[in-house]
């Protein structure tokens, strides 16, 4: 999630002229949609067009992927040209980061959006435009890494491997991004948020037998069997993402969510179903014989009885061991996958106006063109189409990001939503403070907030109320 | 031929669990109380429960030891995570008898790097003949430790005996108690070291100069004699195996020490070596001898835990496997053949290392301090409290019903979506006790003929069953022979199952040996606890009874059956009288004994196992005791065999 900050949101809620900045990290000229004000710099709008920035979740193949943009440029008497000769590569390759902002808002407190880099440079509109064509930096993440194994003077190979770990995943995806070049940044607040927390104490260990590509070594061995996906963040940060469950968002921050209803739908939403997922098959404990020594199989019984189908998550992890946890690991991961996927969970694909809602009275939380991969919002509206209840409407239905388009040019927003309604109807209950009154004492705020244990034989507290489920 | 290890312990879990190190500070208050922790706590105290297995089988030389497979959960064991050795159970070889004539010179045993296994006995007659042979059977011993060398928690883990009633029904769950829970979760209690072998943090060869960082203190000293073992890069490993040849004496294959930089760093020349690194392997000490002196702290390669000798139990066991000269193994330094082996001794409190051997060459009696060793060592740590568990004990309550979650197979009742019941959270708390009382050690010293004692736990006065120990018992001494020399020799440890099972149906009329040797008969069929139950012992005099003060009111005091076959409990401890005192007949009443005072318990001789099972006392041992030494020497009583009781409980 982009974290505007307080003028940015005011200046969103007042509907002041909505403009996109872009900068580059080896050319000294930016360029804006929108005059801004005096200079060569700002009275011009250089930018002529800009296409939609795209990124979506492979959420069950640990990775993620961003649509290259493009952003057309007016060669104002004709200046980019004249720069050419002396700009680094001709621009390839230079880091670009583009902003969003408004007038009349200072630049510090602008919103980058994307981060990415020149791929090529192609002349545009007769001569009188460059159209800067844009991708993400997961190019570099082609590179090999762990080319030599223990003894670095060879490469890896099966008489010289390469022993990785024992290592928390998070501090081999920090690895990782060190080891390409030029070095990627990865997410330090989210790399340490899950080190302390849904991953703190895992740990996986590899004795690889030959060099592996970054990108795949991430995606399959890192992210995937721990129940998440990377990707690069508005920053161009390598950010983690886990959906199995730890934290609901709602507990987190109360400007995680974000309300998009019929005040700022363009459109009605298109329901439709998520692919089935109802048994995960991993594999475990990868051996010096180069096959896997322990296999685990999880089924959702249900699921499979009642669509006559078995569509199984594979996940063939090299690091996983089983004295690590993992046997357990696999259970709660596939618990959550089933969750998730084993009902053919409804997905929505919601095209949302930038612009707060005009004349209604719509939430104003947080902007679609601030979400990212993996943040939740609430879904409501009228003219959509609920398979649950059979109704038409939605209220307040908890989704997670899968997929987004920000157009600034249309500006709008389209996203690929997944519904995560299931886990709204779950607690997070907390751990109390010590000297937390027993439930028959405590107030009904605290009954609501902590982890309170019921009786097995019962099912009750001793008031005669349902025990609470485990989150 | 490959081993094969017989004897699964009771315990059966329906998966693997592992080790995660979960920091306390999840569970700060304000934190969301998910199934993630739950489910790891749980397969932290599975994995505690079997992280320690002990698998034994006889080999003779030729055969091959098998890497273990798991009897409590199927995982496969791998080298690193294997402490394997085997020890002399007797002379004679697989064909049953001596293969040459004359007396024993030297005697040694080995397991190759490739796991096979070498027995050698040469005999000699005095002034004639000498006659290299393959004779010789062993017990294997792998002692298997899951992770070794792999796993790394951040620090050792605290004991708190946390009472069931801390999370009973309407129970807040609060931050104090349930950091607790985490560590007793993820707590160590015991490990074993064999010849005090660290793991290998990183190995690097240049110039033919081995430089090698340990994990953990290696405790070796400049031109000590070691081992490398299952390091990744082979060319690090001790090549070949120290095969006795066709002749007297060996030759040993060792690294020595070159320098100690520090604790834990030290060198070697390796010559011939390519320049290479790696990150794996064990590093170890390849024998110990007469006048060494064992570390007095060993440091725990899973969470830094120092064991100390003068805090800890540190059980050594001396295991010969040459008898013959230690410094270069060079054959036996007395003439003529062995009169004596041993006695091969470890000081409990200075750690000093004893050896000898005694040799008679037909006129003179020469007595050595022959004798390579290796030291096989079951550490403890000590715990508070006396005794540390007082609050588990009530789970033994046949009454009040067992709450172990042992054997259901998964962490899934702690998933998303289950209910957070008491139930859950009580049998994790009793079994995560459980696990840290698993396995307990126990040390003994006997001679032929003689039983090792049922054992019962220090941790909460539970008690081991037949089925629940395992004798890890070597010869530590054949004594000596008298005027001729050492022809044979044998011993073992019997490890019957007529005992009384845990978990089991048992039919009317089936009759087992209970714990304290007496004979017990199935009066009404059902099926027994998972540990056994209070059987009423033989009153003795002039000894000590304890009132245990666990459970509920004394209901597990020692019990004793009286001599009108009524069950007395000790409800005040001390020693009994000279004689049988008067005995109360009325149910509750109290007799005086001595300084001991008892209470009529039951009338008659039943006694209750489980909802519907019971016994009942039919006749006075000892019964079919296991843990019978046997200890010949020329087929004569007179060794000594020395060991550890390692217990499981179920």
């Amino acid at each position: 999630m982009i974290s505007p900050s307080a003028q940015y949101m005011a200046a969103f809620r007042s509907g002041a002229t909505s403009a996109v900045l872009m900068t580059f990290s080896a050319y000294p000229r930016k360029f804006t949609s929108v005059p801004l004000g005096d200079g060569d710099a700002w009275k011009f709008p250089w930018i002529a067009k800009i296409g939609a920035y795209k990124q979506s979740a492979n959420d069950l193949d640990g990775s993620s992927s961003i649509s290259n943009m493009s952003v057309t440029v007016l060669d104002l008497s004709n200046l980019i040209t004249q720069d050419f000769p002396s700009v680094p590569g001709g621009f390839k390759g230079q880091k670009v980061t583009l902003q969003h902002g408004f007038v009349g808002l200072a630049l510090a407190h602008w919103i980058t959006f994307a981060t990415l880099v020149v791929d090529t440079v192609s002349t545009d509109s007769d001569n009188t435009a460059y159209t800067f064509n844009l991708r993400d930096q997961s190019v570099l993440l082609q590179q090999q890494i762990y080319t030599t194994g223990a003894n670095p003077n060879y490469y890896t190979s099966s008489k010289n491997p390469a022993t990785v770990g024992p290592s928390n995943p998070m501090d081999l995806l920090t690895a990782i991004c060190a080891a390409v070049q030029p070095a990627l940044t990865p997410n330090a607040g989210a790399v340490a948020a899950y080190k302390a927390g849904l991953l703190s104490g895992a740990q996986i260990e590899f004795s690889l037998t030959h060099s592996e590509t970054a990108k795949d070594f991430l995606s399959a061995e890192i992210m995937k069997p721990f129940g998440g996906y990377w990707f690069f963040n508005s920053l161009g940060q390598v950010t983690p993402y886990c959906w199995v469950p730890f934290q609901l968002p709602t507990v987190a921050s109360s400007i995680a969510v974000s309300a998009i209803d019929q005040t700022n739908i363009l459109k009605v939403p298109t329901a439709d179903e998520a692919a089935l997922v109802n048994q995960v098959d991993l594999t475990m404990e990868y051996n010096q014989n180069a096959s896997f020594a322990a296999e685990d199989i999880e089924f959702q019984a249900t699921s499979i009885s009642l669509y006559n189908l078995v569509k199984s998550q594979t996940i063939d992890s090299r690091g996983q061991k089983l004295n690590f946890g993992c046997w357990a690991w696999v259970r709660l991961l596939a618990n959550a996958l089933f969750q998730r996927y084993a009902f053919f969970s409804p997905t929505y694909d919601v095209t949302t106006f930038m612009a707060p809602a005009q004349g209604g009275a719509a939430p104003q939380n947080l902007p679609p063109a601030c979400l990212e991969l993996g943040d939740h919002v609430f879904l409501s509206g009228t003219g959509i189409k609920n398979r649950s209840t059979g109704l038409i409407g939605l209220t307040s239905r908890l989704c997670e990001v899968k997929s987004f388009s920000k157009d600034f040019g249309k500006k709008t927003v389209e996203l690929g939503l997944l519904d995560k309604g299931w886990l709204q109807a779950l607690s997070p209950y907390e751990v109390a403070p010590d000297g937390t009154p027993v439930y028959a004492s405590a107030s009904s705020a605290q009954r609501a907030t902590y982890a309170y244990i019921g009786s097995a034989a019962s099912g009750t507290f001793s008031t005669g109320a349902a025990n609470e489920v485990i989150y | 031929m490959a081993v094969v290890y017989p004897q699964p312990l009771p315990l059966v879990l329906g998966y693997v669990p592992g080790m995660v190190d979960i920091p306390d500070s999840l569970f700060t208050s304000g934190n969301v109380f998910a199934d993630l922790l739950l489910a790891r706590l749980r397969s932290n105290c599975d994995f505690n429960a079997s992280m320690i297995e002990v698998f034994t089988a006889g080999a003779y030389n030729g055969d091959t030891v098998a890497l273990p497979v798991s009897s409590c959960t199927g995982y496969q064991y791998q080298d690193w995570e294997c402490f394997i050795f085997g020890s002399f159970t007797g002379s004679y070889g697989a064909n049953g008898g001596p293969s040459a004539a004359g007396q024993i010179q030297e005697c040694y045993s080995s397991i190759g790097t490739d796991l096979s296994v070498h027995t050698a006995v040469n005999y000699y007659v005095q002034g004639g003949q000498f006659s290299p042979t393959n004779d010789g059977n062993l017990q294997i011993w792998v002692i298997a430790q899951r992770g070794w060398g792999q796993l790394s928690l951040a620090a050792p883990s605290a004991f708190t005996d946390l009472a069931d009633s801390d999370f009973a029904q309407d129970s807040p769950v609060t931050q104090t108690i349930w950091r607790q829970l985490n560590q007793n979760c993820k707590l160590i209690r015991r490990e074993f070291f064999l010849n005090y072998g660290v793991p290998i943090a990183t190995i690097s060869r240049g110039n033919n100069l081995v430089t090698c960082i340990t994990k953990t203190p290696h405790n070796l000293s400049i031109g000590d004699p070691f081992y490398v073992y299952y390091c990744n890069d082979s060319s690090f490993n001790t090549s070949g195996s120290n095969v006795l040849a066709s002749g007297v004496g060996l030759t040993m294959q060792a690294f020595a020490v070159v320098s100690v930089p520090n604790s834990t760093t030290l060198t070697w020349l390796q010559q011939n070596g390519a320049d290479s690194n790696s990150t794996s392997g064990r590093l170890m000490k390849a024998q110990y001898a007469n006048g060494d002196t064992l570390p007095s702290t060993v440091t725990s390669p899973y969470d830094g835990y120092v064991y100390q000798r003068t805090v800890d139990t540190l059980l050594d066991i001396p295991i010969l496997f040459y008898s013959g000269r230690a410094s270069n193994h060079g054959g036996p330094s007395g003439g003529g053949r062995l009169r004596r082996l041993g006695p091969y001794a470890v000081n409990p409190t200075t750690g000093a290392v004893s050896a000898a051997a005694t040799y008679y060459d037909g006129s003179t009696t020469t007595v050595t301090t022959d004798g390579a060793l290796l030291i096989a060592t079951f550490a403890e740590r000590a715990l508070s409290g006396s005794p540390p568990m007082a609050a588990q004990h009530t789970s033994y309550n046949a009454a009040s019903g067992k709450k172990y979650c042992f054997g259901t197979g998964s962490p899934c009742p702690y998933l998303e979506g289950q209910q957070l019941t008491d139930g859950l959270i009580q049998a994790l708390n009793d079994d995560a006790k459980e696990a840290i009382g698993r396995p307990e050690f126990f040390e003994f010293a006997y001679g032929n003929g003689t039983t090792v004692p049922a054992q019962s736990s220090p941790l909460d006065n539970s008690r081991y069953s037949s089925s629940q120990q395992i004798y890890f018992g070597v010869m530590t001494d054949t004594g000596d022979v008298g005027t001729g020399c050492l022809a044979s020799f044998q011993q073992s440890v019997a490890q019957t199952q007529s005992f009384w099972s845990p978990s089991t149906y048992y039919a009317v009329g089936t009759q087992v040996t209970d714990w304290n040797g007496n004979y017990q008969t199935c009066v009404t069929a059902g099926t027994s606890e998972n540990s056994p139950p209070n059987w009423p012992g033989q009153w003795i005099h002039s000894t000590p009874y304890v009132n245990t003060g666990y459970g509920a009111g004394a209901s597990e005091g020692q019990i004793v059956f009286d001599s009108n076959n009524n069950q007395q409990i000790c409800i005040t401890s001390g020693t009994s009288g000279g004689s049988a005192p008067a005995w109360n007949t009325m149910l509750g009443g109290h007799t005086t004994d001595g300084t001991v005072v008892w209470q009529l318990l039951k009338l008659g001789l039943d006694t209750q196992d489980g909802p519907t099972l019971v016994w009942q006392l039919t006749g006075v041992g000892p019964g079919s005791y296991s843990g019978l030494i046997t200890a010949l020497a020329n087929g004569l009583s007179g060794p000594i065999v020395q060991g550890v009781v390692v217990c499981f409980r179920s």
